[in-house]
Formats: structure tokens, sequence, C-alpha cells
């Protein structure tokens, strides 16, 4: 009970802030902006996707739909959403400790992990708002403007086709293992919070190991080939394989698996540090 | 050895006439189809794409006017439906030889070869390969400067007498497709992607056609 209460009061606390909206605005600002572009020239950068092709095939149909749109802005908004998330999860602990909050905290009757675990699952709440709202301005407002059609995925080994009535299943997928994505993020900065007294290093830390280990996993040396696979970075962009036919499975599952490891081991590093952070000072 | 020349010079000029003179009544056995909506079935099997098969509408008005309508996305040749008709509504504009006979579906074809007359045109070149007993083209050829070659079969069945073909067979090249790696890559992606030179060099597109509805 304590434990809810404790999570109500984080996520009053996150709604307080007013850099809590700050994501929400912006992905409601880089969706309309990206909307109106694709209303206005959309079809000049599908023909640049199809014109290899179009030298011998042709196109039949409506190309530029409320689906591929939802896709396009997904594509260019999922890398940046990390640093929306981790302007408001990387606070959580930091915030507290520099406002000196965090000692009137530890001090109340409830238990440190509890009180760690709450946050946790506030930070993890704000996350899924996060990805509901992308969600509902990428694929229910694109399929108001633009309508319902087949979806055209241009892949690294080729171009899928996926009929209208087989996508939204695949969104759906695609945004559960988005959102698994971005909870290793939360986790993230929240683990590095518990490291600082101060709102903006966690913040500024997160973003440089997703850098550095994007760097990593983008660089083709074979001495990074071994930890290429283990980098929750690398599992980022997993969402995308829900749009691969035929749907490769075990690869979604070993995503799903490495995430759901990053984030139990993050909870554990971050539950040992706050165990012994010394809230005196 | 004037009966030997006059032989050969008559045996060539009746060869030369026999092509064009089978060649127009492809033409006027095209030109009594004034108009037809065609159910139709579109199964690509091109590499580098993938797609489902494609139920679409096909409305046909002569002389070469096709009008595609599917529910969602379908890939046709890039002049659609159309190459042939094309040929057919320009026939003065060509001279047609004969170029051989092939043994096709079980029949005996001969292959008409039409040149265009124009040397600035888009069509380089067609082979048609005829059934001239039953009237029927049951392969064709057709290179042009815009859209290379394109091999088309054709296959009858209820509408032969019509000269409409019940399933089209066309070959397309593929050699020039190219993704743009730019947009196609995931910039997190480590599985490697297919060799490209074990990528297949040609491929079909199937379409079945049924319920003809002549007007």
């Amino acid at each position: 009970m304590i434990f809810l209460r404790s999570t109500r009061n984080e996520l009053i606390k996150i709604a307080l802030k007013p850099r809590s909206y700050l994501g929400l605005a912006a992905i409601t600002g880089l969706v309309g902006i990206i909307l109106f572009a694709l209303k206005a020239d959309g079809m000049s950068m599908i023909s640049f996707v199809t014109s290899s092709f179009e030298q011998t095939l042709r196109f039949e149909g409506n190309l530029l739909n409320g689906n591929l749109v939802a896709f396009i802005v997904l594509q260019m908004l999922i890398v940046h959403i990390p640093l929306l998330v981790a302007l408001v999860t990387g606070d959580l602990i930091s915030g507290e400790a520099a406002m000196g909050t965090l000692r009137l905290l530890v001090s109340k009757p409830i238990s440190r992990t509890q009180l760690l675990l709450s946050k946790f699952l506030a930070g993890g709440i704000y996350t899924l708002l996060i990805v509901l709202w992308l969600g509902f301005l990428a694929v229910i407002v694109g399929q108001w403007l633009f309508g319902i059609g087949d979806l055209m995925v241009l892949n690294s080994d080729g171009l899928v086709i996926l009929q209208a009535n087989d996508v939204n299943w695949r969104y759906a997928g695609g945004f559960c293992v988005a959102f698994l994505a971005l909870l290793t993020v939360s986790s993230l900065s929240i683990t590095l919070s518990c490291f600082s007294d101060n709102s903006i290093g966690p913040i500024v830390s997160t973003m440089a190991i997703i850098l550095l280990f994007t760097i990593i996993g983008t660089l083709d040396v074979p001495i990074f080939d071994p930890i290429r696979p283990y980098l929750f970075t690398t599992h980022m962009a997993s969402w995308r394989s829900f749009f691969e036919d035929p749907l490769p499975w075990e690869s979604i599952q070993k995503s799903i698996y490495i995430l759901l490891g990053h984030n139990l081991l993050l909870i554990g590093i971050s539950l040992f540090t706050f165990h012994r952070k010394d809230i005196t000072v | 050895m004037r009966l030997i020349l006059a032989f050969i010079l008559l045996s060539f000029g009746l060869r030369a006439e026999e092509p064009t003179a089978l060649f127009m009544k492809l033409v006027k056995k095209f030109q009594t189809v004034k108009s037809y909506e065609v159910q139709a079935t579109i199964k690509p099997n091109i590499p580098l794409i993938r797609i489902l098969p494609v139920k679409a509408k096909v409305s046909f008005t002569y002389p070469s006017n096709f009008q595609i309508q599917a529910a969602g996305i379908s890939i046709l040749p890039k002049n659609g439906f159309s190459e042939l008709p094309k040929l057919f509504g320009q026939e003065e504009k060509f001279t047609a030889i004969a170029t051989g006979t092939e043994n096709l579906q079980g029949r005996d074809t001969e292959i008409i070869t039409l040149l265009p007359l124009d040397n600035e045109g888009d069509l380089v070149l067609a082979k048609l390969w005829v059934d001239a007993a039953r009237l029927l083209i049951l392969k064709s050829q057709v290179t042009t400067r815009t859209n290379g070659t394109l091999v088309s079969d054709y296959f009858y069945g209820n509408s032969a007498s019509k000269g409409l073909p019940d399933r089209m067979l066309v070959t397309v090249e593929v050699k020039k497709f190219k993704i743009p790696k730019g947009l196609a890559t995931d910039i997190n992606r480590y599985s490697q992607a297919e060799d490209p030179s074990k990528i297949k060099k040609k491929g079909t597109i199937e379409v079945l056609f049924s319920n003809y509805q002549i007007r």
C-alpha cells in the first residue's frame, strides 16, 4: 500500500514539473512538422525510395497513406525520444538530493527499496505516456490525415509491402518493444541519478552512454563484434523487426531478453547504490 | 539463270508480305474488342521486393487505355498492360519481318519482328510469337529506350476467341535495383544483408485474369 502511495506521490511530482511537459510538447511539435511536410511534399520523398524500382516497375495504389506516415514518424523520432525520457527520469533521485528533500523522504516509514522501486515505476509510467502519445500522434492522427493503406517499408534487404489489415498488430508489437527500449533508458538514467547530487549529470551521462554505445554499434570494426549484440542500443531499433516479412521472432525475442536483462541489472545496481547512499551530506 | 533470280525475288517478296499480313490480322482481331472489365490477381515474384498477391479490377478502353483499381498497393510492369495495345494502335509505324518459328506451349508459332520506321521513337524492337492457326500471341518481347526489354508470356482459356489471355507472365530485369542505404539501413542493425551477387537478376509478375466483361 505504502509502495503505491509512494508511486502516486512520485507521479504527482513528475506532473508538477514543467520539464515533464517539454517532452510531450516536443513530440507534438515534431510530429506536427513531419505530418505537414509529408502532406505538402511526401510523394517526392517516396519517389526517392522507389525511383530505382520504377525504372522497370510501376507502383499502383495509395503509397503515401497513414500507415507509411506513422512508420516514417517513428523512424525519425524514436532516436530522439531517449533524451526526452532522460530529461525527467534522470532527475528523480539526484533532483531530490540537490534540493535536500531526499533526506526527508528516506526518513519516512518506507524502505529505501520500496522508495526506489516506486521511482522506477513512476519513471516507467511516464515513459509509457510518452510512447502512447507518440503512438497516438503517429498512427491515429497519421491515419486520420492520410487514410489507411498498405505499408511499404524499405529494409536493408529489400522492399516489403504489408497489407493494411496486417499492420495494426505490428504497430502494437513495435510500440511494446520501443517502450521496453525506452524503459531501459529510463532505468539507466535513474541508476545514474543514484550516483549524482545534481540533475544535469545523469541526463548528460545517459545521452553520452547512448551516443557511445550507438557509435560502437555502428562502427564496422571486428574488435567490437563480441560486445555489439549485448549493447542495449543495438536493440533500441528492434521495433522495426515487426515490419519485416517473415517476422524474425527469434531476433525480437533476443532483443526483449537483452533489454529486460539490462533493466534488471540497472535496477540491481541502483538498489545496491541507493542503500549505501549517504544522505546526511 | 533469270528463272532462278525471279524465284529468289519472288520468295523474298512472299516472305516479306506474310508477316505483315499476319500482323494486320492480329490488329483487326484486337480492334474487335473496344472495352472490357476483368478481375485480376497480380502475383509479383521479384527479388528485393516482398509483396502478397493483390486482387484488382482492370478496365480497358480502346485503343490502349488501362485503368487498374486495387484495394492496396500493387506492382506492375512500368507500362502496365499497354505494351501490346500500343503496338497495335500504331501498326503503320512498323515493318514486320518473319524471323523464324518456335514451339511454345506445345504449339507451333511464327516469330514476327517489328522494326520501327522512325529511328527517334521509344520503341527499338518488338518480337511476337504468334500462333497463326488461332491468331493468338503466345509471347512478346518489347525493347524500348526508356524501359529496357520486357518479355511477356500469354496463356489463353475461355476468352481466346477474343484474343484475351487468362494468364500473363511478365519477366522483368531487376539488376538495376538499388536500395538507398542511407534510408534503409537501421543504424543499430548488426546482421548482414543478403549478398548482392546472390540476388536473382530477373523477376516475374504473374497476372491471372477471370470473369471478362466485354462491352
